[in-house]
């Protein structure tokens, strides 16, 4: 199968199976709007992903090679949380900073399922928790003033506006 | 910071129709420490952004300031991915923190839009939030108020 390089902003090089690298759509689009994948000495630059993060992005794209596409505008696609795989929940087990990169990497990349899987990872770190737990998380100085902060609890008036 | 990534975010900052000061509340909240010290040297000059009428200010400023996160990110977070603790939501592109809360239950969202000013303001932002929190809000309402609601469920 045909492989292309692909260059982290640290100048690493990694070569991957255009199969695997094209679940990005960033360079999927890339590849085909520069005909890219005739040449093999070219070299796909990533400015915005480190080595770290890419050689995280490159092992989940590889699990999921044979992934079906996932479905457009899914109606319960905002509502379940709970349903991340054994494979994947290992996988992002990483301290925040890393699950931070990944998911602007996979927004970057644009790759769907991937930042799905992380977003609905944040998801859930929120969930269930007080404002005074979510804070303490994710390491968050509360801004508001007593009086402010029992006004939007109890008012949510943020919300009324159509 | 390298020079490719300063250059980036000087010239995203050039680019848009206003610059910002970079020791803004806003601007601290994205970087810390060195990084900081850093681009206020680089960008010394920066001032508020240009108002012209006062309606709908807060909105375009919120859309600005999301702007600028969305260009200043991938290249503030080179350095720091050792990060033990990330405020998810006040740091990432706008829209992707509205993605992650359109995740939460209503009762979990309402708690959200407590944490912090810039967590409200992310609520605030999206209409799907606002309608999943209001629904929430008037079915409690009519919960509260049913006559047969006994006093111990």
């Amino acid at each position: 199968m045909p492989n292309i390089k692909l260059q982290s902003s640290d100048g690493e090089v990694f070569e991957v199976d255009v199969d695997i690298a094209k679940c990005s759509v960033t360079i999927k689009t890339m590849l085909e709007d520069l005909g890219m994948d005739e040449d093999e000495e070219e070299v796909v630059p990533l400015p915005n992903v480190n080595s770290a993060i890419l050689r995280k992005v490159i092992q989940w794209a590889t699990y999921h090679k044979d992934d079906p596409p996932p479905p457009e505008d899914d109606e319960n696609k905002d509502k379940r949380t709970d349903d991340i795989s054994s494979w994947d929940a290992d996988f992002l087990k990483v301290d925040q900073g890393t699950l931070y990169e990944l998911i602007l990497a996979a927004n970057y990349l644009d790759i769907k399922g991937l930042l799905e899987v992380t977003c609905k990872t944040v998801a859930n770190m929120i969930k269930g928790k007080t404002p005074e737990e979510v804070r303490k998380t994710f390491n968050i100085k509360n801004d508001f003033s007593p009086s402010e902060e029992e006004q939007v609890r109890k008012e949510n008036e943020w919300c009324e506006e159509k | 910071m390298d020079p490719s990534s300063k250059k980036v975010i000087y010239d995203k900052l050039r680019n848009m129709h206003c610059c910002y000061l970079v020791g803004s509340k806003s601007i601290q909240k994205l970087c810390t420490g060195d990084i900081l010290a850093e681009l206020r040297s680089e960008f010394c000059c920066c001032v508020i952004p240009r108002r012209k009428k006062k309606t709908g200010r807060r909105r375009r400023r919120r859309n600005e300031m999301s702007e600028i996160r969305r260009h200043l990110c991938p290249c503030l977070t080179v350095s720091d991915s050792k990060e033990r603790k990330v405020d998810y939501i006040a740091r990432l592109p706008i829209e992707i923190s509205q993605l992650i809360l359109r995740k939460l239950n209503p009762a979990s969202l309402l708690l959200a839009a407590c944490v912090s000013k810039e967590w409200l303001e992310v609520c605030r932002s999206d209409n799907i939030l606002r309608e999943k929190a209001r629904i929430h809000k008037k079915r409690k309402k009519t919960w509260m108020e049913c006559p047969w609601r006994s006093e111990d469920t």
